[in-house]
């Protein structure tokens, strides 16, 4: 019986890497010939911003809490650089600005969290919320409906190179913490069970801030990828990440509920796979209707299947 | 567990790996580089369109409109069942990433060309088709002029056909003097989107204020009375401050924006009911929104297109002057861009075009009607026989003075001799 439940355990572990190995065939099947470099590249493009606000965003999904502000988040940073460039025409005070803004916007969703015992959600909403209309705000102040950064100047950095090496820095520093500090080790504690990990004497507050701070690392880098690749910045700019990650991180095979299995890898698997899944269902001329109907039944499944295993696996000891 | 990690590493290794071995970019589907049409080999035209199926994307930054609706009609009822072609729309587009999206999605469709009603970034959208060998042409609107310079020798930017900001400008003059010249003085100024900095709707409503400068000397817009400081005094007030507003002739309120929500229209409804109001002028849809909130006798100016519900509008008194765009307007920039996927580009001495091209003026419901009709995609204006004289085949290379003249001659007049 243990071993029927270990083999389901697997099976289950492994579903996101089958399903993503699975699109990655369908699709390099159904492009045949159509296949190029610069095909690959477009996958890269529509890739890297959800995998890099995705990678930060594990740490907090990982104690079992969510921000569904992550997408004006990276809009208010985008905005934030884009204001400093135009005003110093500096790109490395640009990328700073964004990198701090993302830290602050971060630090005050946790901190109004920790200090108010307020559950992260509800923080996270009314950021949402907030952030939305600074985004409006701001951009209004700039006198028009957008706030640009020279393309020339922009256009130097849009090259794969840079956009990969931002990628592998990122995930490779958030995999040392995860995986080979305490900080990364008590996370997983937290989510898997806050009351034992309190009653250890893990901070909570302390924790749940420093997973917004490397969330909001991820914010900065993805508002200077969103600049990078899109210099022209309006109101509906990085709209749809917020709903991106957690449907990236979820379908990657990131326990909804956070813990001891949640992963890293999951936001890199999982945005693949929602750029291939997207790819596939363009080349097969689904209305973003249909396209998005798929993706949520697609969603549903997977939260199902994690959810068998956790009801029916006990936490590995 | 230990194979688990093992896996995902190599699956995240294999796409990262095969995502790098794109570092070097170049183009996808590779542009045919052709100098122009009277250079071309006839043996080498292609007949995409014609007797060989080609896909066109279509960006498109608004799917519900009036004017959304009948450009949309026009190219998939009409030109898609007399030719051999696949217009394929994007999604309602709301910013510059979500248009870059959508271009790498017509790609991967295997689009032949690019045709765009989309304009948050189009020196963004021109790059990226550039980079991709994708033809690129702008219908229903064009460049700023530095865009143009900047962009004009981009091989797979065609070109761009639509209201000039002096047609804009021009076409706020008329609808004023219109109204002026029928006697009226007191005037509701909608300037719509100028409150965002949105260069068209700016240029019309300095036209207004020009056409009444000109009426009467003692007007003047912040002190402005010629056309330059005018722009630059609406730029200022982001829209327009009826209180910056002088005359000894003339009144003028405002609405800006189009918030559309309950205090928007709460507005719209006090100021259309000030006594003495004569005539609402708006740079864009002024009957959906003013017309039937007027009382009677308040005549309504519009910008916008020749569609079905503007007709209603006009025959009962919800509008009466319209300055529409005609649906096969965009007809031109789709042959232009068949030329250019054929082999054949029309290129302005060796660069992309920038044709203007203005409004149909209806100043009561049979004009309107006429126009409507001319509009449909049942029996559009510019029809299979007049375009078929423009896109090249080996047997009739079209010249870019020819196709230039035929935009050119947009009047709903100069259409018909074209047959």
């Amino acid at each position: 019986m243990k071993k029927k439940i270990n083999l389901k355990s697997k099976v289950v572990e492994i579903v996101s890497l089958v399903a993503l190995a699975i699109l990655a065939v369908t699709y390099l099947v159904m492009m045949g010939d159509r296949l190029s470099p610069y095909m690959l590249q477009t996958l890269l493009n529509q890739t890297i911003i959800t995998a890099v606000v995705s990678t930060g965003a594990v740490f907090i999904y990982t104690t079992g809490a969510f921000d569904i502000s992550l997408g004006s988040a990276v809009a208010v940073s985008a905005i934030s650089g884009a204001m400093v460039y135009n005003k110093t025409e500096s790109l490395f005070l640009m990328f700073l600005t964004m990198i701090a803004v993302g830290l602050l916007i971060e630090l005050i969703d946790s901190a109004l969290a920790a200090f108010l015992n307020l559950p992260v959600f509800v923080t996270t909403i009314a950021m949402l919320s907030v952030l939305s209309a600074l985004v409006k705000i701001m951009i209004a102040s700039g006198g028009g409906a957008k706030i640009e950064v020279p393309r020339a100047v922009v256009k130097t950095l849009d090259s794969v190179g840079l956009k990969v090496l931002i990628l592998v820095v990122f995930i490779g520093l958030c995999i040392f913490i995860y995986n080979y500090t305490a900080l990364g080790r008590r996370e997983k504690f937290l989510g898997g069970n806050p009351i034992c990990a309190k009653l250890t004497g893990i901070s909570v507050k302390k924790l749940s801030i420093l997973a917004f701070l490397i969330a909001g690392v991820g914010v900065g880098l993805a508002a200077f990828l969103t600049v990078v690749r899109a210099p022209t910045i309006t109101t509906s700019t990085a709209s749809s990440i917020g709903m991106d990650v957690i449907i990236a991180i979820v379908f990657g095979g990131m326990p909804a509920s956070g813990g001891a299995r949640s992963k890293i890898s999951a936001a890199l698997v999982g945005s693949v796979s929602m750029v291939l899944l997207s790819q596939i269902m363009v080349i097969l001329n689904f209305s973003a209707g249909i396209s998005q109907c798929v993706k949520s039944i697609l969603f549903l499944a997977v939260v199902t299947l994690s959810g068998l295993k956790g009801r029916k696996a006990m936490l590995t000891r | 567990m230990k194979l688990n990690k093992l896996a995902a590493v190599v699956l995240s290794a294999a796409m990262a790996g095969s995502l790098l071995l794109t570092g070097c970019g170049g183009s996808g589907n590779g542009g045919s580089g052709t100098e122009g049409g009277s250079k071309v080999d006839a043996s080498d035209i292609s007949d995409y369109g014609i007797n060989q199926n080609v896909k066109i994307g279509v960006l498109a930054s608004d799917l519900s409109t009036a004017e959304a609706l009948s450009f949309r009609a026009y190219y998939e009822e009409y030109l898609g069942s007399q030719y051999d072609v696949d217009f394929i729309y994007s999604e309602q587009l709301g910013n510059a990433e979500e248009e870059i999206s959508a271009i790498e999605q017509f790609i991967a469709q295997g689009c032949q060309g690019i045709i765009s009603l989309s304009s948050f970034d189009r020196p963004g959208q021109i790059d990226l088709c550039e980079s991709a060998g994708i033809y690129y042409g702008v219908a229903a609107g064009v460049l700023t002029d530095e865009e143009q310079k900047a962009y004009e020798d981009c091989e797979h930017y065609v070109g761009a056909v639509g209201p000039s900001l002096e047609t804009e400008y021009q076409t706020g003059y008329d609808m004023a003097k219109y109204f002026i010249d029928k006697g009226d003085t007191s005037f509701l100024i909608f300037a719509g989107a100028a409150a965002f900095g949105t260069e068209m709707h700016i240029y019309r409503v300095a036209g207004m204020f020009e056409a009444m400068c000109e009426a009467d000397a003692s007007t003047s817009y912040n002190g402005a009375t010629e056309k330059d400081d005018i722009i630059t005094a609406i730029y200022g007030d982001l829209g327009v401050n009826a209180d910056h507003f002088s005359s000894d002739t003339f009144t003028v309120s405002a609405v800006n924006g189009y918030n559309m929500d309950d205090a928007w229209f709460g507005e719209i409804a006090e100021k259309i009911n000030t006594p003495g109001l004569q005539a609402v002028l708006a740079v864009g849809n002024g009957s959906d929104f003013f017309g039937s909130m007027a009382p009677e006798g308040v005549e309504v100016g519009s910008v916008d297109t020749y569609a079905e519900g503007y007709l209603n509008a006009m025959e009962n008194g919800q509008l009466d002057y319209m300055a529409g765009k005609f649906s096969p307007s965009i007809a031109p920039i789709f042959v232009a861009v068949i030329n250019a996927i054929n082999g054949v580009p029309l290129r302005s001495d060796g660069s992309a075009f920038m044709i203007d091209q203005g409004y149909w003026i209806a100043t009561n419901a049979d004009e309107f009607k006429t126009f409507l009709d001319s509009s449909s995609a049942t029996n559009p204006v510019y029809d299979k026989e007049i375009l078929d004289q423009y896109i090249s085949t080996p047997e009739n290379v079209v010249s870019y003075s020819d196709f230039e003249s035929f935009v050119s001659a947009y009047t709903f007049d100069d259409i018909q001799n074209l047959k």
